[in-house]
């Protein structure tokens, strides 16, 4: 029986992005993460965008991934309405409206190369407020979900059929930002417990 | 009765449902804008996913009581930013101020749901401008449901 490789590797980034999904959900839920409001609601209308175009131009069982993972950062951001974190500056508020901007003018192109490397700079934007929180606050993040997102994010490049600018540039972007918001989740974790455990200097 | 009290919510949750809600109307006011401008120009507007905007925006369907639907868009987004901005900046009675937020966010959830009627059932046509800015009161009413209800 010849089976696809490809297929193969399209089957496991939905498995392994449901799986870091499940777990980060239960986390918001018990209150153990505390997700970024703005960073959701950023990615609900950049992913929410991608997959209702999926739809429309009859994008098949394709669209039934991207589907799952628009319903689940959805409701990770509703939850975080009450669950979420309260540490949200103003530059927070800044990059929430650089980011909305920059939709608007998204949503004008026409030329396809550019509007994604548009939407792979806004994604990215996106992970800005999640980084800022992080940094003091490493514990409020469901640190292993993001190393799963990254690996989920490779199975999708491993699965793709052709290998170009357009197809790339968008996986790259967030496999890169997740696998560096995972790297320094570990850090400041590291870093937070190395000082805490220093003794006090009178 | 609807439910005004702050007491009993995290006030730091409000007011980041506060500034969602301001953002989310700054976004309506620019969809709305665009519309206009396109319309006033007689130029069609960029449909990014495809679908059939001009069918939707140049149907008998765009007007209610002689006003177009873009302006009556525009004016909405402009009254939520306003509510919103006496709200966060407690000038004024804001358990008022957030009563008539609520009634303003779902009058429009109410009027988006049945503009999303329009063009399902009986235009039988998408227009994405029209669609992103229902999605927008959607969004505006759940973040409010969810924050004052939950």
């Amino acid at each position: 029986m010849d089976i696809n490789i490809k297929i193969v590797f399209a089957i496991l980034s939905v498995i392994i992005g449901l799986l870091a999904f499940i777990p980060y959900i239960k986390d918001v839920i018990s209150k153990k993460t505390e997700p970024h409001a703005f960073t959701w609601l950023i990615w609900a209308i950049t992913q929410g965008t991608a997959t209702a175009a999926l739809w429309y131009g009859g994008g098949g069982l394709g669209t039934i991934p991207m589907t799952i993972s628009v319903t689940c950062v959805t409701l990770i951001f509703l939850l975080s309405l009450r669950g979420g974190s309260t540490n949200i500056t103003l530059s927070d508020t800044i990059i929430l409206i650089t980011a909305l901007l920059a939709i608007f003018i998204w949503w004008q192109l026409e030329n396809p190369l550019l509007a994604v490397l548009m939407v792979s700079a806004i994604d990215v934007m996106g992970y800005l407020p999640t980084f800022r929180k992080s940094y003091m606050q490493p514990w409020t993040e469901t640190t292993w979900a993001w190393g799963a997102f990254t690996i989920s994010n490779a199975f999708i490049l491993l699965s793709l059929e052709s290998y170009n600018m357009l197809t790339t540039t968008y996986l790259i972007s967030i496999a890169s930002a997740n696998l560096v918001l995972f790297i320094f989740l570990l850090i400041r974790r590291r870093l937070i417990s190395y000082d805490t455990n220093q003794p006090q200097k009178k | 009765m609807i439910r005004t009290s702050h007491r009993k919510n995290n006030p730091r949750h409000m007011q980041i449902t506060l500034i969602i809600l301001l953002v989310l109307a700054i976004f309506g006011l620019l969809d709305t804008s665009y519309l206009i401008k396109k319309r006033k120009s007689a130029a069609p507007p960029v449909c990014p996913i495809g679908g059939h905007c001009n069918l939707v925006l140049e149907s008998k369907y765009n007007t209610a009581l002689g006003v177009h639907l873009d302006l009556l868009g525009f004016l909405y987004y402009a009254g939520i930013i306003t509510l919103t901005l006496l709200t966060i900046s407690h000038i004024w009675n804001p358990e008022l101020l957030t009563l008539l937020l609520q009634i303003g966010i779902a009058a429009g959830v109410l009027t988006s749901i049945m503009l999303v009627l329009t063009q399902w059932l009986i235009i039988k046509a998408w227009c994405f401008w029209c669609t992103i800015s229902a999605l927008l009161s959607f969004t505006m009413g759940l973040t409010l449901m969810i924050t004052y209800y939950a």
